[in-house]
């Protein structure tokens, strides 16, 4: 991209399910915390999710199908939060599919965006197709969002091979996309009775940075069901460890959390708080 | 026959597709240039074995052509399909001959042997030419030679490398699903998962050499093993693969 302060970053995973969207939302809105102006693309043509994430599925009038084919101006299309200044969201069509997407058409809207954000955050959709390929296209950094289970590491590795090789930054030999792993839905009780892989046993196989490790937390399915980035629930340890992921990316040097079991107190074993 | 194919391409539109493969292809050596010659021990050939050729592609070596300065192709081609014989392309020669063969129709083989001029076609000609097809080197590599490759980032599942007419030498680790392909020896400063074959074109004495060895496949000139479940039998610790007496031996380094 011609800016360089503006950062393109994807969030993807080759697996579907894993927490793309959840963290797309999550992490578009901790940057806007931040006091960034962030703005979240949805690149799910067809199956659009982050709408309803961020709890803006009736305010949609134009999307971003609409703005590639000149049907609307990227003014028209931006939704802007209602909770949290500097963030806006820039939804999918939900009628169309994936082949009215275009590269073309992408690099426009991201030069167009580049102008007025810090930071533009492409939700991806799961695969390695048209809509996944073209969301990390013009990425500087890539968020490789995966769960500690076989399938979805390896799935996180072929995505890993085509970010180093299908990107733009790739083709024209630049410097490659910066690559972070989030591991989502972390059980510590789980690692250590064996039934799940480890921070440890996926860094093996991925050999990328860790920006975060997010514990399977059942804030993420209320926050979701309405409406609300998680990372609007600073009381969840979800949400709070989606602050810390992006306190990392900012640069900051933040310990990772929730990654040992909890020693839970007799109290806490009465009342079941979580 | 080994064939070795990149990903295909984002756009699905075009009215076709490049990608690279990889074949195994026989050598006829022209030892001169006489050709009722070559006709009189061709036909000799197919008398005692009609389907000797059967339309086998093959590429002429004109080696020990060099102190020629023009042959006619057009009439070598004539000679060659008479018996079934589908020229391709020929290698070696000097470059006039390069040049007369290509007006011919013939391409010019690039000869694999490390060391060797490219005569023909250049790493940049490709480049310009095909711009968005699969031929692009996938990987950030060290050096660019033809022969020994070698490569400092992980391969992750899905990638394919081959190392032409040389060593492969990955100095990291080889994800699942990945697939590592060399005419030489095969090296992984790492952990060896996904496949490894070494010594492709029939070399015995090709070695792989590995870190740990966790791979799903390897072979030696063809001889291979597939590992069913993980090496638990196995100690870990550094290995070396090679053929002793047609067997695959795995022995600790």
């Amino acid at each position: 991209m011609e800016n360089s302060k503006t950062k393109i970053v994807v969030i993807t995973s080759g697996k579907g399910g894993v927490g793309k969207t959840t963290t797309s939302a999550a992490f578009g809105t901790g940057l806007a915390l931040k006091g960034y102006k962030t703005v979240i693309i949805d690149f799910d043509v067809g199956l659009r999710n982050l709408d309803l994430i961020m709890g803006c599925e009736r305010r949609v009038v134009y999307d971003v199908i609409n703005v590639i084919h000149g049907e609307a101006t990227l003014t028209q299309a931006l939704i802007k939060d209602k909770r949290v200044e500097n963030l806006y969201i820039l939804p999918a069509s939900q009628t169309r599919d994936k082949d009215a997407l275009s590269k073309e058409g992408v690099e426009k809207i991201l030069n167009e965006l580049s102008k007025d954000f810090d930071f533009i955050v492409c939700d991806s959709p799961a695969g390695i197709e048209r809509g996944a390929l073209l969301a990390m296209y013009f990425a500087d950094e890539a968020i490789v969002v995966t769960n500690p289970e076989v399938s979805s590491v390896r799935d996180s590795d072929r995505i890993l091979g085509v970010l180093a090789s299908k990107s733009q930054r790739a083709e024209q030999g630049r410097e490659p996309i910066k690559e972070h792993l989030l591991l989502t839905r972390y059980s510590p009780e789980r690692v250590e009775r064996g039934d799940m892989l480890s921070v440890q046993d996926v860094q093996e196989i991925l050999s990328i940075p860790l920006l975060g490790v997010i514990p399977e937390s059942k804030a993420v399915l209320k926050a979701s069901n309405s409406g609300q980035p998680v990372s609007l629930d600073a009381e969840s340890d979800a949400g709070q460890a989606y602050l810390d992921a992006v306190a990392r990316f900012l640069g900051e040097n933040r310990e990772h959390r929730f990654l040992s079991p909890e020693k839970r107190g007799f109290f806490s074993k009465l009342f079941g708080r979580k | 026959m080994s064939t070795l194919a990149s990903d295909s391409p984002v756009e699905t539109e075009h009215s076709f597709q490049l990608k690279g493969s990889l074949f195994t292809l026989s050598v006829l050596q022209l030892n001169h240039a006489n050709l009722s010659l070559l006709r009189e021990e061709l036909g000799e050939k197919v008398r005692l074995a009609p389907k000797f050729f059967q339309y086998a592609p093959i590429v002429l070596d004109l080696g020990a052509l060099t102190h020629y300065e023009d042959l006619n192709f057009e009439a070598i081609r004539k000679t060659l399909t008479e018996f079934q014989l589908v020229p391709v392309g020929i290698r070696g020669g000097n470059k006039k001959l390069h040049h007369l063969a290509q007006e011919a129709g013939f391409a010019v083989m690039l000869d694999p042997a490390p060391g060797h001029i490219r005569t023909s076609v250049k790493k940049d000609d490709l480049k310009q030419d095909i711009q968005t097809s699969t031929q692009k080197p996938e990987l950030r590599e060290a050096s660019l030679e033809v022969g020994s490759r070698l490569i400092t980032s992980p391969i992750r599942s899905g990638q394919q490398v081959y190392a032409q007419g040389g060593d492969l030498i990955i100095a990291a680790s080889v994800s699942p699903g990945a697939e590592l392909l060399a005419d030489g020896n095969i090296h992984v400063y790492g952990t060896l998962r996904g496949r490894a074959l070494a010594g492709i074109n029939g070399n015995e004495k090709a070695r792989i050499f590995c870190y740990e060895l966790e791979a799903e496949l390897v072979s030696i000139a063809g001889q291979y093993k597939v590992f069913e479940e993980h090496s638990h039998a196995l100690p870990p610790g550094p290995k070396q693969l090679f053929l002793r007496d047609g067997q695959l031996i795995i022995s600790p380094l």
